[in-house]
């Protein structure tokens, strides 16, 4: 379960640091897709494959909201790094190292039932959303920020216990996350530049 | 029919067919407060046992409904708090048709209040999590209008309520595990801790206030201050619902003091930072913080009756928060935000004097000076700060100190009236505005001079908590 | 019961006249309404006298079992004088105003003059902290109001924000004494000031009147030729000065440092403000200095734990004022009349303010005491000084004002004259007669080097040819700058603007791109407090 569970933190990784847009649409997709297989140890497969579609809707919201924007044509230079970016992603795999040599003692007092894999995914989503949330001022990545940080907490919270009003809550506020990360992003672009 | 129904559901639906009126303004202004004066009306009127005697049957209405497993129950003694948020809705739809800050503003002023409403009401209470943060999801296409660049207020406050759901999410995981542990078990510490931390960040408690200033710097005053008056009251009653609910969390030592103490340092910082602004957008948000501290003050000393005066200062402090946002509405109508900056300021008192006279005895009532509705509330709990703990009346003073320097820098800077060689002209005001303003002044007058006037009403809020033991 | 009657008799006169003079203009009319009503509230007070102590309770806050107030008004021994001296305060303002009639704001100032006389009364009759935090606030809206409109220099705010926020710290000062006094006497009425309390109820008056710490109010205002325009400057003092009267004996018993500290501090602002007064460009000018010399003899008094007899010196400053202040347009003719004002400041033996040396000279020979010697003398003089100077002969006086005018001063000398008789038991005394020897004395010494050295010259030139003259000029004018507080106010602005750098620091910290992780760290930080506070 480490090969999801990494997938993840690469998906969230990729986001914090790099700051282009269509990558950072796939990164997320791809981030959804590892959390669903990661779902699956401890939910039947209907309510994770909610968690999927929910996700995949939401990137395709934002993703769609940046081809109406017109702003996903502009990402280019894959490859070249910026210092800021370089920074994020030294402060990514600092947190996702320090996170792994912390958890185990972690799982063992407060955590004990929840696998490893699934504790190092959602705390390091948790932390690297976190971060991505806090460094930038973006709207776009922001929300994906937050989006990131929510799937730590579907995923934490998954191992724990089980309620469907929260499932359906927590599928709600991914929606609307989606949403007011579209309306940023539109409504932004509206506006002529100064 | 349920009381969820009428309080949650109608609201919610009725929200929905505003949005059909959305483009006729007035229509939708007067249809919302109408609709919310209505529920206003209806919960303080509600009997308490929920149950109406007709001429040939007893007509009972229902304080649940099930809803996916879990329930939603307003019984008849959480009515008085429905009331409330219900009469700060129609006070501020009321507002709206004077200035108009979104076209969504009636809309998503009443689906905000019905969910609100349901935070308080959900059970467990710990899905109330979830609902706030749709609430702040809700407040963005008000906080943040089209036409308007995305500020980093609203981008931070979304991040502040969403860092807070885990935290309130897993207290209710570890909940299971107390039961009947000790006290002195770490897995009650833990708990308190990240409930504590959860509230922190959902009322804007320091170091995580930073939002609060900044929506208020660059967002309409009259969305700002419904958003933050309805926050500020249904998260006070909802740390309520905690400490009523957990004795583990009660009996824990440091819980009441440590409550106690955040909010002196809240009122201290808050009025420092308030002398010390440039905008009055700004300066507004730390007014709300400054008495964020008194809600906290108030919930500390709980146990020798402070929840008393935390119930009867709500109103009073609606009504300062609606006419300093109005007053700042006036400003800011047609012109921006940039037209709260006190640069643009000076010689208001000739210009626009009743706009200078709302923000000027907001600011007083605020602060607690006789003959306005909050003094007797606040003079009281000093007198209980002083009891329990007389330091922490340094904090208060120093707090009170700073949020009258703020006053006295406006006054100067109201009274201020020749700059650059031009002479300040009246502006004539609206007449809504100024029968608004006189009918707060009224209210607030009337309630500064005799306590008996509403404030007792407002007790029975505190009623659903019987381990908290208010003094009746 | 007749206590609000006759408060709310000049507030229902006071509204008569605003809207009878907006719905038909006639001065008579209003002139008349305004002396009925003053005069029958002036007789009422004296009827009133025979009936002493008189409370009337207003209903308390409810819920009571959450609120101890129980606002309430009272008339005792304390505050009848002051009473009295306001309300014929009031009407010798009006009697005398009958020579300016002519001017058509005349019947405006008469409604604000009995309505300032109202509600001040409200203040100095106050049963409780409450109601006189109230009236407190009232009188404060008011006056800030009128310096506002009447301010010169309009691209400033004239001193009017320092103006209110003293007026507004002493509330709060008041605030926290009723707090305090609560702790040990809940619900305690101005009667009972509890002792732990009295500080503060001090620094309240002392704030109010300019005296602790030393400040002048606002002297940036248009001089109004009516009488209200005193009696909006003079009313205000009176319910501070009815606190002093009420303050608990051993107010500062334990705290002796502190005690010769304010001890040193009233009796130098008494000297300053004195010797202001004597040497003030013109009685008008001088008026504030008047006002904090004799306020300082009140808190002395209290501060020597004899505040009951601060009345004498309280009502010396408003009727002996009075008088002075209310001779314009001066006559030469009728000079005699503010003279005779002198009565109540002369303090000599079996005249109203005979007992006030009781409160400000203690057993023992201090320089406190000189200090207050000597500004008694200057305050002696410098009433002779203003009450000489006049010259002028005032013709064209309508024939009834030849009548109101004079009544109207006659009346303050007559009220000053019944009070010293009878205002309270124990008011007729000799009280320290060597005291008054010793002022009369410096009195005379005074005016007998003026006389010598130039009897025709102005005061001004006779400063002028004393010796060392640069050299008490330069000290006094660093004397009154280091009293003006100016400094200690630039400081606390220079203190302020630093706290606002490291605000406007801390804002961008928290406002900027890394704010929240600033909170966060900030967040670490109580969390490890936290831990390492709490042992589970």
């Amino acid at each position: 379960m480490y090969i999801p569970a990494v997938l993840a933190i690469i998906a969230a990784g990729i986001n914090l640091t790099r700051r282009v847009w269509v990558v950072n649409a796939a990164a997320l997709g791809l981030q959804y897709l590892a959390v669903f297989v990661l779902l699956l140890t401890v939910r039947p497969v209907s309510l994770a494959v909610v968690k999927l579609l929910v996700g995949w809707m939401v990137t395709l919201t934002l993703f769609l909201s940046l081809i109406t924007d017109g702003k996903i044509r502009g990402a280019k230079a894959f490859f070249s790094f910026s210092a800021g970016e370089i920074f994020r992603l030294l402060a990514g795999l600092f947190a996702v190292l320090f996170m792994t040599v912390l958890l185990p003692e972690l799982q063992a007092e407060v955590f004990p039932r929840s696998s490893l894999p699934l504790l190092l995914a959602a705390f390091s989503l948790l932390v690297l959303g976190l971060f991505q949330a806090s460094l930038i001022a973006e709207p776009f990545y922001v929300i994906i920020g937050l989006l990131t940080f929510l799937s730590g907490v579907e995923l934490l919270y998954a191992s724990l216990e089980l309620s469907t009003l929260l499932e359906a809550l927590f599928a709600g506020v991914n929606l609307g996350l989606a949403l007011v990360g579209t309306f940023f992003v539109i409504k932004d672009a509206e506006i002529p530049e100064a | 029919m349920s009381t969820p129904l009428i309080w949650i559901i109608f609201p919610l639906a009725f929200a929905l067919l505003l949005i059909i009126t959305r483009k006729k303004p007035m229509l939708s202004g007067i249809l919302a407060s109408a609709f919310s004066l209505l529920l206003a009306l209806a919960a303080l009127l509600f009997p308490r046992d929920l149950s109406f005697l007709l001429p040939d049957q007893r007509l009972e209405i229902a304080s649940s409904l099930e809803l996916f497993g879990r329930s939603l129950e307003i019984t008849g003694e959480r009515l008085t708090m429905v009331g409330l948020l219900y009469g700060i809705v129609f006070l501020w739809n009321l507002g709206s048709l004077l200035y108009r800050p979104s076209l969504w503003f009636n809309i998503l002023s009443i689906s905000i209040t019905a969910l609100w409403v349901a935070t308080l009401s959900v059970n467990p209470f710990l899905y109330a999590a979830v609902l706030i943060e749709l609430i702040a999801l809700l407040s963005v296409p008000l906080l943040s209008p089209r036409g308007v660049r995305t500020e980093q207020g609203v981008l931070r406050y979304l991040v502040f309520q969403t860092v807070a759901l885990p935290l309130i999410l897993l207290t209710g995981w570890m909940l299971s595990g107390i039961g009947s542990a000790p006290s002195a078990n770490p897995l009650i510490v833990r708990s308190a801790m990240l409930v504590l931390l959860g509230f922190a960040l959902w009322i804007g408690a320091f170091p995580f206030h930073s939002w609060i200033p900044m929506i208020s710097e660059k967002s309409h005053p009259w969305v700002v201050s419904l958003l933050l008056a309805l926050t500020q009251s249904a998260l006070s009653v909802f740390l309520l619902h905690f400490l009523d609910q957990y004795a583990w969390l009660r009996n824990l030592p440091v819980t009441f003091s440590g409550l106690r103490w955040i909010g002196v340092i809240m009122i201290a910082i808050a009025g420092l930072l308030s002398a010390v602004q440039i905008n009055l957008g700004k300066n507004f948000g730390y007014l709300v913080l400054y008495e964020t501290g008194y809600s906290l003050l108030a919930i500390g000393l709980a146990q020798t009756g402070g929840l008393n005066y935390l119930a009867m200062l709500f109103f009073p402090r609606v009504l300062s928060y609606a006419i300093i946002s109005l007053a700042l509405s006036a400003l800011w109508q047609n012109k921006g935000a940039h037209a709260l900056d006190y640069k643009f300021q000076e010689g208001l008192f000739k210009s626009r004097p009743l706009v200078s006279a709302g923000i000027l005895i907001g600011f007083f009532s605020l602060l607690g000076l006789p003959l306005l509705p909050i003094f007797p509330h606040k003079q009281m709990l000093w007198l209980l700060t002083a009891q329990t703990n007389p330091r922490l009346l340094v904090w208060v003073l120093v707090g009170s100190l700073g949020l009258l320097m703020s006053t006295a820098r406006l006054m100067r800077l109201f009274a201020r009236e020749q700059t650059a060689g031009a002479a300040v002209q009246p502006v004539r005001e609206k007449t809504g505005f100024i029968v608004l303003m006189l009918i707060i002044l009224l209210l607030m007058a009337v309630m500064g001079t005799s306590t008996q006037f509403l404030s007792p009403r407002f007790l029975e809020i505190l009623a659903p908590f019987t381990q908290l033991v208010p003094i009746p | 019961m007749v206590i609000p009657l006759l408060i709310l008799l000049l507030l229902a006169a006071s509204a008569v006249i605003t809207v009878s003079h907006a719905v038909k203009p006639k001065v008579s009319r209003a002139w008349m309404i305004a002396l009925i009503s003053a005069l029958v509230a002036w007789l009422g007070f004296f009827v009133l006298r025979l009936y002493l102590p008189l409370s009337f309770a207003l209903p308390p806050w409810k819920p009571d079992a959450l609120f101890i107030s129980a606002p309430s008004l009272e008339l005792n021994y304390q505050n009848w004088p002051y009473a009295v001296s306001l309300v014929t305060l009031c009407t010798a303002v009006i009697l005398t105003d009958s020579t300016r009639s002519f001017l058509p704001s005349s019947p405006n100032a008469w409604a604000s003059a009995i309505a300032i006389t109202a509600v001040n009364l409200i203040g100095l009759l106050a049963g409780d902290p409450v109601t006189l935090m109230f009236a407190w606030v009232v009188i404060d809206t008011i006056e800030f109001v009128h310096l506002y409109q009447t301010r010169l220099d309009r691209s400033s705010d004239a001193g009017l924000a320092a103006f209110m926020s003293i007026r507004i710290l002493s509330v709060i000062a008041l605030a926290a004494g009723t707090v305090t006094g609560w702790l040990s006497m809940p619900a305690f009425g101005m009667a009972q000031i509890p002792q732990k309390a009295g500080i503060y109820f001090l620094l309240a008056a002392g704030l109010r009147l300019g005296v602790l710490p030393l400040n002048l109010p606002v002297q940036n205002s248009r001089d109004s030729k009516h009488g209200s325009a005193l009696l909006i400057r003079l009313a205000p003092v009176a319910s501070s000065l009815a606190l002093i009267a009420n303050l608990p004996p051993g107010l500062l018993a334990s705290q002796t440092t502190l005690h010769t500290i304010l001890m040193v501090l009233t009796a130098t602002a008494a000297l300053y403000a004195s010797a202001m007064w004597l040497s003030g460009k013109s009685q008008r000018k001088a008026l504030p200095y008047w006002i904090i010399a004799l306020a300082s003899f009140t808190i002395t008094c209290a501060l020597n734990d004899r505040a009951e007899t601060s009345r004498v010196w309280g009502v010396a400053l408003l009727l002996s004022g009075g008088v002075l202040f209310l001779f314009d347009p001066p006559i030469r003719r009728i000079r005699f009349l503010p003279l005779l004002g002198l009565i109540g400041i002369s303090a000599l033996p079996f005249t109203l303010s005979a007992g006030g040396w009781d409160g400000l000279l203690t057993g023992k020979f201090t320089l406190s005491a000189v200090f207050l010697l000597l500004s008694h003398a200057l305050l002696l003089l410098g009433f002779l000084r203003y009450s000489f100077e006049i010259s002028r002969t005032v013709t064209g006086l309508e024939k009834h004002a030849r009548i109101t005018y004079p009544l109207g001063l006659i009346l303050i000398v007559q009220t000053i004259i019944i009070i010293g008789l009878a205002g309270w038991p124990g008011v007729l005394t000799a009280g320290k007669w060597w005291a008054s020897l010793v002022s009369l004395a410096l009195t005379g010494l005074g005016a007998g080097l003026y006389l010598k050295l130039a009897a025709k010259l102005p005061l001004a030139s006779v400063a002028a040819n004393l010796p060392l003259y640069r050299f008490w000029t330069l000290l006094l004018k660093s004397f009154q700058q280091f009293l003006s507080l100016q400094w200690l106010y630039k400081a606390l602005a220079w203190l302020m603007g630093q706290f606002g750098a490291l605000a406007a620091l801390l804002n961008r910290v928290l406002d900027g791109e890394g704010g929240i992780l600033w909170s966060l760290v900030f967040l670490a930080v109580l969390i490890t407090l936290f831990l390492s506070g709490v042992k589970p």
